[in-house]
């Protein structure tokens, strides 16, 4: 469903140039969980970020389920981000002023969906990671574990077909980054939902199905 | 979709309590000020009482003398010899009337003295302009040529005077000088200077004549036309008669006069740029209020934009956060506006409350006598204009500036 070639990705700054990624090329298929493995600094933030359309890459193209997107203007981009990618970040993102209702709720701000049937999907994102409790709850009154729990049901509420986590567990202890590894894998088994996880806990990538390992900005094989 | 951008503002509002009161704080403030500025304004140039018909109205104030040998200049109000000689004289105007400004006339109830004001008019003063009778009627021109002693008298004066009985026909003293009351006004604000007083007489029953002769001295006049289109006209034919034909009792001294017949705007203009020649700074006035409304409101504004960018740092996460789930650029950008119009509707709207509370205070005050300070529909748009382009000068501009943040930049903590 999603296909890098030739993927390189170059940052500019006064006087160096840092080469983050280089000669990229890989293809997700559907319904794959995968990890990606190296050490910090090896680009796979940069190449997480590209596969949910963050970030462009300096060179080479990103298809997705076929097209490629080369040509896509902000709005495109941003309608395409909000229907197929689900994002779970390593320091959560939550938006703090907002309840933890308002907060899973806010990718469906972006479609035309009622209120209520927004809140209906809503509660029952949070229903699936078992925080269906602290609804009205403002993120600042969560623990770590239960904040990223609501930022997986954010991720998930709008039921798309690739969800990309940058370090989900890397904030939490390892009984938290068990239970949220566990969400995980009933989305892949039970919803057919494609994974894609940068991690550093090698028990965790075990658990996935296929493991990319990058190391200074390539693939290694 | 407009509704979500209006609740997720209300949201992020009440929970940036320092931030909104801030905003808030600046905003209703200056709203105030400018609120209570323009309807005082409004109050003078759009009289709601004798003067409503103030666009058929042209007014003598002021004039400039210079002495022939250019040494010496006075500029005062003009004198009965002036407005005979001159004024009276120009063919345009379909009506004039001549009276004084107000001074403060002695009498005596039970032993106490009292003062009032006092204005000395023709008999087409109660034509040109409109006042509202409850008792009796004006004086008329017989009585003024007879110089009957006579007198026009406020409602509240009558209170004081006579309690709730009625006034007309009764006599009272005015300067040691018996007067017999022929009609009651209504009160009338201080902000129609040419209008209000609390008593008027006949100019004839003055009791000296000295003023017949004066050229610079207390007087006033006002030129009427049932066209208001001829008010320009009737200002060049007043122009051109004190440039031509202008008839001096003194050559030497009284060689030149400036001035103009204004309407209340230049009136005013006048004394706020100090320009007492042919031309009445009306054009530059206009300028001046612009640029103070302008800058007046800047301050605020920068506030606003200021405390705007510094919430950008703040804000990037949820920028990030929000482009990351499918926030577009425009979608961004109306909802930062929209945060910001709310905002600002909200202190406009305690602007408008805020100054509507203290122009009633100052009306129950009597510290300006008979002002009838009630919003008016154009203040009311106007102060409206204002909250509007107050929200969006100090939105558009951060709102753009966020909006603009790479989405994985603004995850970081937007740098750049
Ligand atoms: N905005 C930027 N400007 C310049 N260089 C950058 C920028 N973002 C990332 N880099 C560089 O690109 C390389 C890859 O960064 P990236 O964040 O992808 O690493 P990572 O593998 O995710 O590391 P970690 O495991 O620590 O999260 C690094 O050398 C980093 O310094
Ligand atoms: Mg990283």
């Amino acid at each position: 469903m999603l296909n890098l070639n030739n993927i390189a990705k170059t940052y500019q700054t006064e006087k160096i140039e840092t080469i983050a990624l280089k000669n990229i090329n890989l293809n997700i298929n559907r319904g794959e969980f995968i990890s990606i493995m190296g050490p910090s600094g090896c680009g796979k933030s940069t190449l997480l970020n590209i596969m949910g359309l963050l970030d462009e890459p300096s060179d080479g193209e990103v298809k997705v389920n076929g097209k490629s997107i080369t040509s896509y203007h902000d709005k495109e981009m941003a309608s395409l981000r909000n229907s197929k990618i689900g994002f779970i970040f390593q320091s959560f993102h939550l938006i703090q002023d907002l309840r933890v209702i308002d907060n899973v709720e806010l990718p469906l701000l972006y479609r035309k969906i009622s209120a209520k049937e927004r809140r209906r999907l809503a509660t029952a994102a949070l229903e699936r990671v078992g925080l269906k409790a602290r609804t009205s709850h403002f993120p600042s009154q969560l623990s770590g574990g239960q904040q990223q729990r609501v930022a997986i049901a954010r991720a998930i509420v709008g039921k798309p077909e690739l969800l990309l986590a940058d370090e989900p567990t890397g904030n939490l202890d390892s009984h938290m980054g068990n239970e949220i590894m566990q969400i995980l894998e009933s989305l892949h088994k039970d919803d057919k939902t494609t994974i894609v996880m940068v991690t550093h806990d090698d028990e965790l990538a075990k658990r996935t199905e296929r493991t990319i390992r990058v190391y200074d900005g390539q693939l290694i094989h | 979709m407009f509704k979500n951008y209006l609740v997720t503002a209300w949201k992020v509002l009440q929970r940036r309590k320092f931030f909104t009161f801030i905003s808030l704080f600046g905003i209703t403030i200056t709203l105030t000020v400018l609120m209570i500025l323009s309807t005082v304004l409004d109050n003078f140039l759009n009289p709601s009482g004798p003067s409503k018909n103030s666009d058929h109205l042209l007014f003598v104030d002021r004039i400039k003398v210079t002495s022939k040998d250019g040494n010496s200049n006075w500029t005062s109000q003009p004198g009965f010899r002036f407005l005979k000689d001159n004024v009276l004289k120009l063919k345009m105007p379909e009506k004039f009337s001549i009276f004084t400004v107000i001074e403060e006339s002695a009498s005596y109830l039970n032993g106490d003295k009292v003062t009032n004001h006092l204005r000395l008019t023709d008999s087409t003063y109660w034509e040109v302009l409109d006042f509202n009778f409850i008792e009796g009627h004006p004086f008329n021109k017989q009585e003024l040529e007879s110089g009957k002693k006579v007198a026009v008298i406020n409602e509240t004066t009558r209170r004081n005077f006579f309690g709730d009985a009625n006034a007309v026909g009764k006599s009272i003293e005015i300067n040691s000088q018996k007067y017999q009351v022929v009609g009651v006004v209504r009160d009338v604000s201080f902000m129609e200077i040419q209008a209000y007083s609390d008593i008027w007489l006949p100019y004839t029953t003055s009791s000296s004549t000295s003023y017949r002769s004066n050229l610079i001295d207390n007087w006033n006049a006002i030129l009427y036309h049932s066209n208001s289109n001829m008010i320009k006209s009737m200002q060049a034919e007043y122009i051109a008669m004190l440039k031509n034909d202008f008839v001096t009792p003194d050559p030497e001294e009284f060689h030149k006069v400036e001035g103009g017949a204004d309407t209340l705007l230049d009136i005013f203009a006048r004394e706020f740029t100090s320009s007492y020649g042919y031309d009445s700074g009306a054009a530059s006035l206009i300028s001046i209020l612009i640029g103070l409304t302008i800058s007046f409101m800047l301050l605020p504004s920068i506030n606003l934009i200021n405390l705007n960018i510094s919430r950008i740092m703040e804000r990037s996460s949820e920028i990030g956060v929000r482009k990351a789930f499918g926030a577009s650029t425009t979608q961004l950008v109306i909802q930062f506006v929209t945060e910001n119009i709310i905002i600002t509707a909200i202190g406009g709207i305690l602007g408008l409350l805020l100054s509507g509370l203290i122009l009633f205070q100052i009306e129950q005050s009597g510290l300006v006598p008979g002002a009838d300070f009630r919003y008016s529909w154009h203040t009311f748009i106007y102060g409206s204009g204002l909250i509007f382009l107050f929200g969006l000068l100090s939105g558009a501009y951060p709102a753009f500036k966020m909006s603009k943040l790479h989405p994985v930049a603004a995850l970081k903590g937007g740098s750049n």
